[in-house]
């Protein structure tokens, strides 16, 4: 039988649906795919195939092989595979990427841009700190608490407590042996008051994705009245947590609040969603490893509702105001003679420190009881130098081990 | 019984079951006594395929119980098309030699066993690239598989700093 004939009937049966088509979808005009079934495709030159064919593996069944490997790697440190496939080239990237869903979907944390997603909205990622009190550095890893091999156990960040003149600097970064402002590493802070009783949160990169490509970035930043160039290095400020001062009694559960300039209100009503970056890759021009270090007087950039509905337009109104935390109010426990909380088996040792935030509406929004009463983050104190750290949806593993920092600072006012 | 034709001119006859493991064959055979023309398949890549299908047909044309292919036919109706392996542990084993190939051999396997729709050739090719990949950092698997570094400088040194992070030592 001739192919052409062959082709046609090939054709005729698709149509009628007789032909079963694969489950792997077929790459539009992909010539081995099966959209073009016996069709003779171009044989490849002898070139072409010392130069890595596998590059050239149809989409369709390079997804699958990712896909592979995504699935039978759900854990640290087996889920660096992912990161080495996402790093072979860009067509390899573009399936890795597409394939790792965000922590919001999966609850897995998988690249470094996840650690300043959300996580998911049912279930807490839950970790653990250890502060190293020699070098005043704090350590946020994955997991429950530490495990019996520690080096399996996956650093996600890490943070160095740096006393100023006039404040406290908590430095977050990627490595716990690279504090510097100037580095790769470094993704962001948390700044004290004189007083310690306040504290601001920057991040070094925009907390929403701004910057769609590298190309289109360095455009919008000079377009952009908003932000300049010279800003971009990175401060930006997403978060401000007020630790109430308590005048009265001079023991007791500290307030505290937490102002999430980045995050809308809105985010935590029915359907609600928060901007988050995409992307490292995309903002590695933002990096601050060229651009001198900004002093203190620089400004910073303010998000203003109105920037943010800019951003993100679809899903928030003009008059979106920001995320307010609050810290749950603990109850008296009479026979304890102690301030309780239920932390769920989560945290072992009582600790003035102790807290679990909770969203701070007022009642003319359309946010459900249920989301009104759910932790957003719990931090608390399981052991010496040992504390667990649970984050869920709408914050991100940075924003919420920013905030668990500022609890370690000590705050005579607020004791 | 049925004749493939490679894509060099090698003429292969093989028995109906046998060419009926790729779905697009047994799709388009209408009367035995086929000629069937398959011009990117090389004659050495047709023979691996032939024999895995040979294999792969004498074991399937006996099921192992109702049950088996009960589970089976589950796995498939399920979103995730590859969940579904071999269940004998014999074949399993002879599956398992036969991909000890190198992993250009392997490429003109999964193309052909994609262009002709034997699922479970792939599955098995790309179960065997994906267990090649693990464990391994990005420039070995470039190495291995052939395949050119594509990025830009300032990507790269933000490969480097992904890879810093995943790889540090605690």
């Amino acid at each position: 039988m001739p192919l052409k004939s062959l082709a046609r009937e090939l054709k005729e049966k698709r149509d009628g649906g007789g032909g079963s088509m694969s489950k792997r979808v077929v790459r539009e005009g992909g010539t081995h795919g099966r959209g073009g079934a016996l069709h003779p495709s171009p044989q490849p030159t002898r070139l072409e195939q010392r130069q890595g064919r596998w590059a050239n593996l149809p989409p369709e069944l390079l997804l699958d092989v990712i896909r592979r490997v995504e699935e039978s790697e759900a854990s640290w440190p087996a889920r660096r595979n992912l990161l080495g496939c996402a790093a072979v080239c860009r067509s390899w990237r573009g399936v890795t990427m597409e394939v790792v869903k965000p922590p919001e979907q999966c609850g897995r944390i998988t690249f470094p841009i996840s650690l300043k997603q959300p996580a998911p909205r049912d279930h807490p990622i839950q970790c653990f700190i250890r502060r190293v009190r020699t070098t005043s550095t704090f350590c946020l890893y994955l997991g429950l608490s530490p495990s019996l091999q520690v080096q399996n156990d996956k650093l996600l960040l890490a943070a160095r407590k740096i006393r100023r003149a006039t404040s406290i600097d908590f430095v977050i970064s990627l490595t716990a042996d690279d504090f510097s402002r100037a580095s790769s590493s470094y993704i962001g802070k948390a700044r004290s008051n004189f007083l310690g009783t306040k504290f601001t949160v920057y991040d070094s990169q925009p907390p929403y994705n701004a910057a769609v490509s590298s190309g289109n970035s360095s455009n919008r930043r000079i377009n952009s009245k908003r932000v300049s160039p010279r800003v971009t290095a990175g401060n930006y400020n997403v978060a401000t947590i007020s630790y109430e001062l308590n005048v009265l009694r001079t023991r007791g559960p500290r307030r505290i609040q937490c102002a999430m300039n980045s995050i809308p209100v809105s985010s935590i009503e029915e359907g609600g969603s928060v901007p988050a970056p995409s992307g490292f890759i995309h903002t590695v021009n933002d990096q601050p490893s060229e651009v001198p270090i900004l002093n203190d007087k620089e400004p910073v950039i303010q998000f203003s509702s109105t920037s943010l509905a800019d951003s993100c337009v679809s899903v928030q109104s003009s008059n979106d105001a920001p995320l307010v935390l609050k810290n749950k109010a603990p109850r008296w426990h009479e026979q304890l003679q102690c301030w309780c909380l239920n932390f769920r088996g989560r945290v072992t040792v009582a600790s003035v420190k102790n807290f679990q935030l909770v969203a701070a509406v007022d009642s003319s929004r359309n946010i459900s009881l249920a989301q009104q009463d759910k932790v957003i983050l719990q931090f608390g104190k399981i052991g010496k130098d040992i504390f667990t750290m649970d984050y869920r949806y709408p914050l991100s593993a940075f924003q919420a081990f920013a905030i668990c920092l500022t609890s370690f600072d000590t705050k005579p006012a607020c004791e | 019984m049925i004749k493939l034709v490679s894509g060099d001119g090698a003429e292969f006859e093989v028995e109906e079951e046998v060419a009926f493991q790729s779905k697009i064959i047994k799709d388009i055979v209408a009367d035995a006594d086929d000629v069937i023309p398959l011009p990117t398949v090389s004659s050495k890549v047709l023979i691996q395929v032939i024999e895995y299908c040979r294999k792969h047909a004498a074991v399937n044309s006996f099921p192992l119980s109702p049950s088996s292919s009960a589970a089976a036919a589950a796995s498939s109706s399920s979103s995730i098309s590859y969940s579904k392996p071999v269940s004998d542990p014999a074949l399993r084993a002879w599956d398992n030699e036969f991909v000890k190939l190198n992993n250009s051999s392997l490429f003109d396997i999964v193309i052909a066993a994609n262009y002709l729709d034997i699922e479970e050739l792939v599955d098995l090719v790309l179960e065997t690239v994906a267990d090649r990949i693990k464990g391994k950092q990005a420039q070995e698997i470039r190495r291995q598989f052939n395949i050119e570094n594509d990025f830009t400088p300032e990507e790269e040194e933000a490969l480097r700093r992904e890879n810093s992070w995943a790889f540090q030592n605690n």
